[in-house]
């Protein structure tokens, strides 16, 4: 493994950290109009647009078995769902979109989107409770999850800088 | 695109089979999944000194928000202890008389047949769709799953539904899975007290199944009946709030809030064992 490899997975480390830390000591403590935000999938897909598929599948894997060992009710439809989500961004990131933040924006939304609705979905199989509720939750997760989509960009891209670099300096 | 697939898909695909497999392997022994508990392990004490130094932020950041509030509420407060203190010396020679039957009786004092480990509080679930927190005690403390978790005042917390080595899963009674058969200590009569998705947000609980709706008081202490033996008899589940009718208007079901305040909650106590027949009510 070369040294852009563990510099970029040091941080990348680092950032999966900090952003479990926030998310389960202050916002889970909290809870902005009754509902935590889940900031963690927006890593995978920032891994994945910046890094290529292996970075957004293995941190999307990291980043799911974090989410649901703090989550702790979806046993293991994370550590799938962002696996396939980093991995879909790296190839998405690849071969059809540019490696910018509109891209990122888009594809940070639908992630969001998905994670929130499997959930709500996977919840509603196992409780009966009013629709309208459930669509209420899963709208305002969503939607006070968005003020992440800045710090995530910015931070994953901070930490897949070297490998970037290595990449970019190989195709020249 | 079809060699991106042969060699990324391939890395991430191993991964991922390695970690279902690990995971099935923990579930199907009957614990919660290593890779779980190895982060549960790694990770508390991070969470368990940051959170505590939140908990200290936030006491500091009310205590300078809501001064005037505060004052008022002190004022209120010293007025209220005046009052307590008077009925205090006059319960004072009932509960002498009363102890005095008690030893005559040879009965055992409430709860003295409780086994309890006290277990504080690391974090909680940053699920939206459930309400439950981690605590710092598990097998090696002798919990078990489906143990009940009180505070120190007896009120009702929750119940234990993960149980790692080193630390466990409290599931709330606002959780939407939670159910307590319960008793309205003045009105006599039972129902159950169950978590209700709409409801957990504002932090209330449902009270259906009622025996006779009619009789149901607000501000009528519920109990657990101690029927079913995963909670033990007495304990203060919370107080009525409210009586309302189904949306098919035929059926009514009441709102209660509970006693224990959970936003502030620090430290438990988990009941690993209690004498059950002669709780039972």
């Amino acid at each position: 493994m070369r040294a852009e490899h563990i510099r970029s997975a040091l941080r990348t480390a680092l950032i999966l950290l900090v952003f479990y830390l926030i998310q389960v000591i202050l916002l889970a403590r909290f809870r902005p109009w009754g509902v935590v935000p889940l900031s963690m999938p927006l890593l995978a897909v920032a891994a994945g647009l910046f890094g290529g598929g292996v970075w957004g599948g293995c941190i999307g894997l990291f980043t799911g078995i974090i989410c649901d060992s703090s989550l702790g009710d979806s046993v293991l439809l994370f550590t799938v769902l962002l696996t396939v989500i980093g991995f879909f961004s790296g190839f998405l990131g690849e071969f059809v979109m540019a490696r910018g933040f509109p891209s990122f924006l888009l594809l940070g939304i639908v992630s969001l989107a998905l994670c929130t609705g499997f959930q709500a979905l996977l919840f509603a199989l196992m409780i009966p409770a009013p629709r309208n509720v459930l669509l209420l939750t899963a709208v305002k997760q969503l939607l006070i999850t968005l003020p992440f989509l800045i710090p995530a960009y910015l931070s994953v891209r901070w930490a897949l800088r070297p490998i970037r670099a290595a990449k970019r300096k190989t195709t020249f | 695109m079809a060699k991106f697939f042969k060699t990324a898909g391939v890395v991430v695909l191993i991964l991922l089979v390695l970690v279902l497999l690990l995971t099935g392997i923990g579930r199907l022994l009957g614990g919660s999944s290593p890779l779980s508990q190895f982060l549960q392990a790694a990770l508390s004490p991070a969470e368990k000194f940051l959170g505590s130094g939140v908990a200290k932020l936030e006491t500091l950041y009310g205590y300078m928000h809501d001064y005037d509030r505060l004052k008022e509420e002190n004022t209120a407060l010293k007025a209220r202890i005046a009052e307590m203190a008077a009925e205090v010396r006059r319960s004072q020679d009932a509960n002498e008389e009363n102890e005095r039957l008690r030893t005559l009786l040879n009965l055992q004092r409430n709860h003295m047949d409780y086994v309890m480990v006290d277990a504080y509080l690391i974090s909680w679930s940053t699920s939206s769709w459930s309400s439950a927190f981690n605590i710092d005690c598990g097998s090696r403390d002798g919990i078990e799953v489906g143990d009940c978790v009180i505070t120190e005042c007896g009120y009702l917390v929750g119940i234990i539904t993960e149980c790692g080595r080193y630390s466990s899963t409290v599931r709330t009674l606002l959780d939407p899975r939670s159910a307590v058969a319960a008793r309205m200590e003045e009105a006599g009569i039972t129902a159950v007290a169950a978590g209700d998705f709409a409801l957990m947000a504002q932090g209330q609980l449902k009270l259906t199944y009622l025996q006779d709706a009619g009789v149901l008081v607000a501000g009528d202490t519920v109990l657990t009946t101690g029927s079913g033996g995963v909670y033990p008899a007495g304990l203060v589940i919370g107080t009525v709030a409210d009586l309302r009718l189904d949306q098919g208007g035929f059926t009514e079901y009441g709102i209660m809030d509970p006693a224990v305040e959970l936003t502030s909650l620090q430290q438990v106590f988990v009941i690993r064992g209690y004498a059950e027949e002669e709780n039972a009510s």
